[in-house]
């Protein structure tokens, strides 16, 4: 088991490009001229809102399950499902990770909402996902470089609420860090502030990383499934 | 008079807000739903007729549009806008009793959920199709649906879920709803819900989008 790698990550560095909206607006390309003005107006009365910051601790014991589709890691077992027990089944460590937008973001687009502004509130809530996301693509890239240079590669990042992984195991994958970075889990295993992600990816010589990751997930219908 | 209800209904329709507005940029600078409400309300139009021949005609026919693919969610939510300014102007009325609803829509995110923007989104269309909302809030249990029904026992509610692991808990609240009232109307929707879903769950309906569920709203209301 490492020690918990933490990060911050200064929102100018993710370098958010305002069409990363159009999918969740509903424009299956670029957006008009007008709805971008408005988007940008938002991404940049916004900057100022977050506060990202995310992690990841290696574990080196595990243990992944194919039958019962289960991984055990840290003392805690996860019934990962099968499509994710297919991905990571030949991991040799496990990365847990957390990472947060903070909570600024999500205040900020419920004011919006309260005051009448329910198309900057939307759109600063798309965004808020969308800067979680680039936060924690960039502590991937990170702890993939590390590994690389150890001569180990990663694989896509999973978390539990997709591909068949049960909400209410973050109780315990929560349980398995030393530090949570502010991110609260209420009853029902839902993280506050919303605009926060958690999972593990895992780590070997011998597993891969796949480019198009929601092609393995059953969730035809889910909102957040990109097309190629 | 009938000039200002064509003109609410069409800034409404355009998203245009008031004068001060950018958008549509093609109405800059011109008065828009919030200037003509207050406007047409003192030359003595009837807030009935700016609620049912101006906001509902236009919000519908943004339904239509938005069902159809012509607009998106974001000339959508402008439509929202502008029609919420409109109804700021009718409040008065509406608390007085002399602007009639079609009825009441109690709304929440089940309980374990967190989300809201679909749910509010969906509120304002609703509001806008001329519906009372009462809307619960996120992580709402059985027992606040039934309390919000006592008040308003020919209530219509609505379920909200965004994750297939809280959609399951609409069957909960429905089925403690139908115990102590077996004919409450109740509709849901959310990203993972769909029409089996409803169905197995024993909802009255399943919305898809906010216009399928005015639509489904409306015919029940008559």
């Amino acid at each position: 088991m490492s020690a918990f790698y933490e990060f911050t990550i200064p929102y100018q560095e993710l370098a958010v490009d305002p069409q990363a909206a159009a999918p969740m607006l509903g424009y299956d390309s670029d957006m008009p001229d007008d709805i971008l003005t408005m988007v940008r107006e938002v991404v940049d009365e916004t900057a100022d809102c977050y506060d990202i910051r995310g992690g990841y601790m290696i574990f080196d014991s595990v243990a992944v399950n194919k039958d019962d589709c289960t991984l055990s890691i840290g003392g805690s077992t996860f019934h990962i499902s099968k499509i994710i027990t297919r991905q990571i089944k030949r991991s040799t460590q496990v990365a847990v990770f957390i990472c947060t937008a903070g909570v600024g973001i999500e205040q900020w687009s419920r004011k919006m909402l309260a005051d009448n502004e329910p198309l900057k509130g939307f759109i600063a809530d798309i965004m808020g996902g969308v800067v979680v996301e680039l936060a924690i693509d960039r502590i991937q890239q990170l702890l993939g470089e590390a590994m690389n240079a150890a001569g180990l590669k990663i694989t896509n990042r999973y978390s539990p609420g997709y591909c068949g992984w049960h909400t209410f195991e973050q109780h315990h994958l929560f349980s398995l860090l030393p530090t949570t970075l502010g991110i609260r889990l209420t009853e029902s295993a839902l993280m506050q502030p919303i605009k926060s992600v958690s999972g593990i990816i895992g780590i070997g010589a011998d597993v891969r990383f796949n480019p198009y990751s929601c092609g393995l997930c059953d969730a035809t219908q889910c909102v957040y499934r990109n097309k190629r | 008079m009938s000039n200002l209800i064509e003109e609410i209904a069409l800034c409404v329709e355009s998203g245009k807000v008031n004068a001060a507005s950018p958008y549509p940029p093609n109405m800059k600078g011109q008065p828009g739903s919030d200037e003509l409400t207050k406007q047409a309300l003192e030359e003595g139009v009837s807030p009935d007729d700016i609620l049912n021949k101006s906001l509902v005609v236009a919000m519908n026919k943004v339904g239509q549009q938005y069902s159809e693919n012509k607009i998106f969610v974001p000339q959508m939510l402008l439509a929202a806008k502008a029609m919420a300014a409109s109804m700021q102007h009718l409040k008065p009325f509406f608390q007085s009793g002399e602007v009639k609803r079609k009825g009441t829509f109690i709304m929440g995110t089940v309980f374990g959920d967190l989300h809201d923007i679909g749910k509010n989104l969906c509120c304002m269309m609703i509001e806008g199709a001329g519906w009372e909302v009462i809307d619960l809030g996120v992580d709402v249990q059985a027992e606040k649906f039934i309390n919000e029904l006592n008040k308003h026992p020919n209530a219509v509610v609505g379920l909200s879920a965004l994750l297939t692991t809280t959609m399951v808990n609409m069957g909960v609240i429905i089925s403690s709803i139908r115990e102590k009232y077996p004919k409450a109307k109740v509709a849901v929707g959310g990203a993972p819900v769909n029409l089996d879903f409803a169905k197995q769950i024993n909802a009255d309906q399943y919305g898809k989008n906010p216009q399928e569920l005015i639509g489904w709203l409306d015919k029940i209301a008559v």
